[in-house]
């Protein structure tokens, strides 16, 4: 069950390779297709909601003492169901642009594979490979089909991924090596060990980096902005969307395990400064920049900021609104870089300067934006409401000040987001919108109204997300 | 008797023949007369003057000859160990030595098929 | 033993096939006579050749060196066809035989119970490069890496001599047993740690160690591209199974008179080695530097010495002799059509050459220890043999990892990501089949042996 998620990836990728350049939209229609109805399938399995829904295990290597262990629960689920949905439909807006070039496809076929296997992976020397194996497709789509100064801004962001992983894989040498004789690299007993406080706590830091370069986290983000404008949109939205819920994601499943003995200093308290930290000042940023693509960058770096402080509270309404936001976070960013490639491809320009009355000539790609804008500021009703309340809750629950300061990211946001809004959509038309073309195809529309409908059905309806996870948090928090 | 004081005799020896050598250079440069003059200090070359640089580059077909001559001489080298014990190595010993040669004159061949003796080439 | 044997006859016969009108098929005979000693190396037992003092033993360690430095060679046979397509060679049997000669001597360093035939051994796979180093007769570049070679070679080898000439003097024995069981003692006299001492510094030559190192980069750059392929990785294996076998003989490891030498040869190898890589602007030098830091990280797996580190040091020089030899035939084929050794000669080969750069791209992958390489298995080997008490070892493993990204990517970034109008696109002629095969060999093994490195490490057992 759990493998074909992993194997069927790697077989197209390779398979596009081979396959006539004709046949690469069948193929990758077909291909979007039956992931998306393969995950179906795997929910609709799933018998008992209890924890995990899934076990497999697959032994590689006797000389290795790591296996393929793939497990299923509710909080490699969300991610999980992300994932296919978000790579079906970066799938499809490349269809849509008549983007012709198979190794793109193959590229992020190869970046699914990855990602599957990261979210599902429960070994750690495995979670270490999935996790290296999703920076190579990356780095090729941003160096490649990048613009500006892609070279060198590719490569910063390579080595601070690849410098954060290898802190991480040294932490889980040492988890290994303290094990008694016969210790593997799986969750269970990689955790299940003996340290003293000054361990445990250099332990969670190298692992801790590894993370917060990937979310990223205040301090460790210098590479994010750089190289999400300077991205394809569809790399953008691979590492806003996706690529950066492995951080968050690692956090639950990687780092919370590390806290559960004393620390020998409070990290926790460290962490969620930085993440506070982080909301602020990339709101503030966001709200001064001019080039679309930098405001949903810093945007994004604000938001989840607020993500990964819940998440390390350690309670229920942190974990729960955490795994809620990354969902919601995920579908909104997307949506929000495709409506600004779709400005790009027809006004030619993305600075906030050159733009503006597009509601007029375009009506529906304004409203389309409005949803998801409202969507992103969190207003009730819409998706980013419950679980920023979510989050917030557990910021109060854990001390008053930070979550002051973090409850201010509403007021930002709404700053923000409402500024682009304006300039972009309403106010005089620019001449660059006068010349452009005006319509969206059809499939441009349905695309668009997946996004919207996310939006809306999630900001009523949020138990269709949390109900997937809620007896697995139970679970986490009450054995910790 | 494993002990480096054994080893005395070899290092009396050694201190011997280079005082001898060092003894003898340093006297007969001392002693000896010495006239210096244009005429005196050239090379002598029946009488006619020297010209050029003696450091001209030989033919390779010198070191060649050299050096084959060099390697067979080795292969007599050997020859004499088996000639003595002839006897007590038997046929396997004969194999062994049989091989050996053969190598040679593998090799001996492959050096003629090459044209490493051809002078005129 | 029989594959020396047959490895000699080859020899021979390249010889005479060459100078009696067969040249054309002197590069497949010698690739079919490699291939029939593997197969009889595959066959036969391990065994103690009884015959003349009982002075090669093949171990199943041996066997898998020997197995691995057959392979190598014939890769490197393969890449020689491809040049012969290209131009005439009068030479090729001579270079070949050579090859061949050398590498019996490669054999003898994995096989040898006796340090007789360990200096034979070393003279065997030594001699012959000597020559081929210099084997480009009209280009000063090779004159002077045969020349320096043969200088700091011969230089080396008689430091080794010398110890093993102390060692001799201190144990009463030539058999590496003796010996073994003379230095596992508690207390072991000066002469003979001066000779051990001695050994280890000549080894360090061979395997080119900073301080020892400054021969590499020279040769590596002077030598014919496919000639010094098989110095970057016959040579290097061969040096590295002899010297780890002997420092596991002359053990105790703990308070072995090498101990403290060896540790700071590791740091000064891996430090100065990354970082001198790092500002070469010509890629046989990078490779060279490359395999200076490759040699300090082989050397770390001698500091805790068990009989599980015998796989994973096998593993690891496999994988980055693979590499190596993937990333040397790009260089060949780039000389081929003309373009310089420098970084900017690979510009713009990933579009011309797409399949052949996805090749060389994997070796370079690996090279860099990106996982679901053998790379990267040979890297948490490493890292796994490392106790958390040589903690700086595993902080220089993972700092040398991430600077050599930076070096290893110019080459693939120049493949992919140049926008230079490039030489290797204006000349868009077709990669010779035979290179094909090679890089198509190493990147496939390099994966498959990373998928699955059960099929590598259980021949050890």
């Amino acid at each position: 069950m759990l493998i074909g998620l992993i194997l069927f990836p790697l077989i197209f990728s390779l398979m596009i390779f081979i396959l006539p350049k004709n046949l690469t939209k069948y193929a990758t229609i077909f291909y979007s297709v039956f992931s998306l109805s393969w995950m179906g399938m795997v929910v609709k399995n799933i018998s008992s909601w209890t924890n995990p829904f899934f076990t497999e295990n697959y032994v590689f290597s006797s000389n290795l003492p790591s296996s393929l262990l793939l497990v299923l629960d509710g909080i490699s689920l969300i991610p999980i169901l992300l994932t296919q949905l978000l790579i079906a439909l970066i799938l499809w807006m490349l269809l849509a642009n008549q983007k012709e070039d198979k190794s793109t496809y193959s590229l992020i076929a190869l970046m699914h594979f990855g990602l599957n296997g990261v979210f599902l992976c429960a070994d750690a020397l495995g979670f270490y490979i999935f996790w290296e194996v999703t920076l190579i497709p990356i780095y090729f789509i941003c160096a490649i089909w990048g613009e500006g100064k892609r070279m060198p801004i590719t490569l910063k962001f390579f080595l601070y991924t690849f410098i954060g992983s290898l802190c991480m894989l040294v932490s889980f040498l040492y988890l290994y090596q303290i094990q008694p004789e016969g210790g593997n690299f799986s969750i269970a007993n990689i955790f299940n060990v003996d340290m003293s406080a000054t361990a445990r706590f250099l332990v969670a830091l190298g692992i801790f980096i590894g993370l917060a370069v990937k979310i990223p986290i205040f301090g460790f983000h210098n590479w994010q902005a750089d190289t999400y404008t300077s991205a394809p949109f569809y790399g953008s939205m691979l590492l806003a969307g996706i690529m950066l819920k492995m951080g968050l994601y690692g956090m639950y499943r990687w780092l919370s395990p590390v806290f559960a003995g004393p620390l020998c200093c409070d990290l926790q308290w460290y962490i969620i400064i930085l993440c506070i930290i982080g909301v602020v000042y990339g709101a503030i940023i966001a709200i001064t920049q001019t080039d679309l693509k930098r405001i949903l960058a810093f945007s994004s770096f604000s938001h989840v900021g607020l993500i990964a402080a819940g998440i390390m509270t350690f309670s229920h309404s942190g974990w729960q609104g955490g795994l809620l936001q990354m969902f919601v976070h995920g579908l909104n960013i997307v949506g929000l870089f495709y409506i600004v490639n779709l400005i790009e491809q027809k006004y030619g320009s993305r600075d906030l300067n050159k733009l503006g009355g597009i509601a007029t000539q375009n009506k529906w790609l304004a409203i389309y934006g409005m949803i998801l804008v409202l969507g992103t500021t969190a207003l009730p009703l819409t998706n980013g409401f419950p679980g920023e309340f979510l989050l917030l809750k557990s910021m109060f629950e854990y001390q008053f000040l930070t979550a002051l300061f973090a409850g201010t990211t509403i007021i930002w946001c709404a700053v923000y987001m409402l500024r682009l809004y304006q300039k972009v959509f309403f106010g005089e038309e620019s001449k660059l919108v006068l010349s452009g073309d005006s319509s969206l195809s059809s499939i441009e529309h349905f695309i668009l109204i997946i996004f919207v409908l996310g939006v809306l059905v999630l900001g009523i309806f949020p138990q269709l997300i949390l109900g997937l996870s809620e007896s697995t948090v139970l679970n986490y928090l009450t054995q910790k | 008797m494993n002990t480096p004081s054994s080893y005395l005799p070899i290092i009396i020896q050694l201190l011997v023949a280079l005082g001898f050598v060092i003894t003898t250079l340093v006297a007969s440069h001392l002693i000896g007369p010495k006239r210096k003059g244009n005429k005196k200090d050239e090379a002598f070359e029946c009488g006619i003057d020297g010209v050029g640089n003696a450091r001209v580059p030989f033919s390779i077909k010198y070191f060649m000859t050299a050096i084959l001559f060099v390697l067979f001489d080795v292969e007599v080298v050997f020859f004499y160990p088996y000639a003595v014990n002839f006897k007590e190595m038997g046929w396997h010993g004969f194999a062994a030595v049989s091989i050996f040669v053969g190598f040679f004159l593998i090799g001996f061949a492959y050096v003629y098929k090459r044209g490493a003796l051809e002078w005129d080439k | 033993m029989s594959v020396i044997i047959v490895i000699l006859l080859t020899a021979i016969l390249v010889l005479f096939l060459h100078i009696f009108e067969g040249r054309q098929w002197v590069n497949p005979l010698a690739i079919l006579g490699l291939s029939l000693s593997f197969i009889i190396l595959c066959l036969e037992n391990n065994s103690l050749w009884g015959d003349y003092s009982s002075m090669i033993y093949m171990t199943q360690f041996a066997k898998v060196f020997t197995g691995t430095a057959i392979i190598f060679t014939i890769l490197v046979f393969f890449i020689n066809q491809s040049r012969l397509k290209l131009e005439e060679d009068t030479n090729n049997g001579d270079k070949l035989g050579l090859v061949l000669f050398s590498l019996c001597g490669a054999i003898l360093l994995f096989t040898f119970t006796n340090i007789t035939m360990l200096f034979l051994g070393i003279e065997i796979l030594s001699i012959p490069l000597y020559v081929i180093a210099s084997s480009s007769k009209h280009d000063l570049h090779s004159n002077e890496a045969g020349l320096k070679y043969f200088l700091m070679g011969s230089f080396a080898t008689s430091i080794i001599l010398f110890g093993m000439a102390l060692i001799f003097g201190a144990t009463n024995s030539l058999d590496i047993m003796t010996i073994s069981e003379y230095f596992s003692q508690a207390e072991i006299s000066k002469m003979a740690a001066l000779g051990a001492f001695f050994v280890g510094i000549g080894f360090f030559f061979k395997v080119a160690a900073i301080p020892f190192h400054f021969w590499t980069p020279d040769v590596y750059e002077g030598t014919p591209s496919i000639w010094a392929t098989y110095f970057a990785t016959v040579v290097k294996i061969a040096s590295f199974g002899a010297f780890f076998r002997l420092y596991i003989l002359l053990g105790n490891v703990d308070n072995s008179p090498l101990y403290k030498v060896l540790v700071l040869i590791i740091i000064l190898t891996v430090v100065v080695g990354t970082l001198t890589a790092l500002v070469q602007e010509n890629a046989k030098r990078m490779i060279a530097y490359s395999s200076i830091v490759n040699s300090g990280f082989l050397l770390m797996f001698f500091l805790n010495p068990s009989s599980d580190i015998l796989s994973y040091f096998g593993l690891f020089i496999l994988g980055y002799g693979l590499a190596t030899i993937g990333i040397f035939s790009a260089i060949v084929y780039l000389e081929s059509i003309g373009n310089s050794n420098g970084f900017e000669g690979f510009d713009g080969l990933g579009r011309s050459q797409p399949l052949f750069s996805l090749g060389v791209a994997i070796c370079l992958l690996s090279l860099a220890g990106i996982p679901l390489t053998v790379g990267f298995l040979g890297k948490f080997y490493l890292l796994m043999s490392l106790s958390f008490d040589q903690w700086w070892m595993i902080l220089l493993v993972i700092a040398s990892s991430i600077i050599s990204i930076v070096y290893y990517f110019r080459i693939f970034n120049g493949m992919y990501f140049s926008n230079k109008k490039a030489s290797a696109i204006v000349a868009p002629e077709v990669v010779s089949p035979y290179l094909n095969f090679v890089v198509g060999f190493c990147a496939l093994s390099l994966i498959i042996i990373g998928l699955f490195p059960d099929f590598y490490l259980n021949i050890f057992q």
